[in-house]
């Protein structure tokens, strides 16, 4: 029967400040710092107001890129799951960063589920997602993942893509290196970010190592929107 | 404030197809009294302008789903504050944090003088306004354990530790 450890805490974030490692933020949560056998990690979260941004890290790989997370106030699996494909070794180091730019303090509440790991580990899923983002009325084919970490696939990876608006009148596209992978379509107004699976917008797309993901999102409503995306890249090899 | 009739209807309109209460401004009107649509928070008795759900998500409710809520700041006494960090520069970062609200909001025609708007998160991104109006209340709940940690400051800067 595989052993599962669950690390779970609810901590405020103080304005304009960055908590390098929420975990050991608790200090009955020191011992967890280190995975302490092979496992598959899940990781879910929501915070309290818009403005806080985690990454999360194990060892030196980063699987959770700076994403913004769900407003809420309770944690909902598999709703507010951000990634559960992530596979740290025995004695790997989570680091799970916090960055709150707004000048409030704010809740985040996370859960961390590491399963034990028995097997070979497989390749790990890198998970980055945003919002709101602001789209200016009049704004065509805005790149939304411009200059961020996974605009390029790190490895050859799989990608599915998520996406939610605040309001109607958005639209968006979907290119791989320069290939439509889905052309113009609307987004679902649904005012949060993005949920798994409900939300997805394309899925099992190759995206080959260093080629450039181009989402855009195009806002001839009449008035400025907002966006929420959601990127999932399983790569194929583990590095 | 003041909006035209057309204006108001339209705003009306996104929350129901009865438009007596346009009747009822103009009747107070009449009668010299400025009576306002506006949606009023449950919890914190506060107010948003007449367009609040027809501006759900573009202009209000950002991010806090499909259906219009309160986007009224509250404070989570139930979590402490932060702690006390070389992060922490100023006292003004150490608070309980907050959460928007999220309750009901119901229409409600009010007189002009009584209305008191609650700050809309797009006049306030970031919400640095907000959180000083909430901080000054925070120092002054008694469930509040801000002003033991604004003791616990005070000594950090004097290195008492």
């Amino acid at each position: 029967m595989p052993r599962t450890i669950i690390i779970e805490d609810s901590i405020s974030v103080a304005a304009t400040s960055i908590n390098d490692n929420v975990i050991v933020s608790n200090a009955s949560l020191r011992r967890y710092l280190r995975a302490p056998f092979n496992c598959r990690g899940k990781i879910m979260a929501v915070i309290s107001a818009t403005g806080l941004r985690i990454s999360l890290d194990y060892g030196s790989k980063n699987v959770v890129g700076e994403s913004d997370l769900r407003v809420g106030t309770d944690l909902q699996d598999p709703l507010d799951v951000l990634s559960d494909m992530w596979f740290p070794e025995e004695g790997a180091q989570l680091v799970l960063r916090a960055a709150n730019t707004t000048g409030g303090a704010i809740t985040l509440r996370y859960r961390i589920i590491l399963t034990e790991w028995e097997e070979e580990l497989p390749p790990d899923c890198r998970v980055q997602q945003r919002g709101p983002v602001a789209v200016a009325n009049n704004s065509l084919d805005q790149q939304l993942l411009s200059g961020l970490r996974y605009e390029r696939a790190p490895v050859d990876s799989f990608l599915a893509v998520f996406m939610t608006a605040s309001a109607a009148g958005l639209t968006r596209q979907i290119f791989c290196d320069t290939i439509s992978i889905a052309p113009s379509s609307a987004i679902a107004p649904l005012n949060r970010i993005p949920q798994d699976p409900f939300d997805m917008n394309v899925e099992g797309i190759e995206v080959p190592a260093d080629k450039q993901i181009e989402l855009s999102a195009t806002n001839l409503s009449g008035g400025s929107l907002n966006v929420f995306w959601k990127i999932k890249l399983q790569e194929t090899v583990r590095l | 404030m003041a909006k035209t009739l057309e204006e108001l209807e339209v705003d009306l309109r996104a929350v129901t197809t009865r438009l007596t209460v346009i009747d009822k401004i103009v009747k107070a009107a009449d009668l010299g009294q400025e009576m306002i649509l506006v949606f009023r928070c449950n919890h914190s008795g506060l107010y948003f302008p007449s367009d609040y759900i027809k501006e759900w998500g573009r202009l209000y409710g950002i991010g806090l789903g499909p259906d219009p809520v309160s986007e009224v700041l509250d404070t989570d006494y139930s979590i402490s504050p932060p702690e006390i960090t070389p992060d922490i520069r100023t006292p003004d970062q150490i608070m309980h944090p907050v959460g928007h609200c999220r309750v009901q909001v119901d229409m409600h025609l009010a007189p002009a003088e009584d209305i008191q708007y609650a700050i809309p998160a797009h006049e306030d991104p970031g919400m640095f306004e907000r959180a000083k109006v909430i901080r000054s209340r925070q120092m002054v709940n008694p469930r509040s354990r801000l002003p033991m940690v604004m003791l616990a400051w005070d000594r950090v800067k004097k290195g008492a530790f």
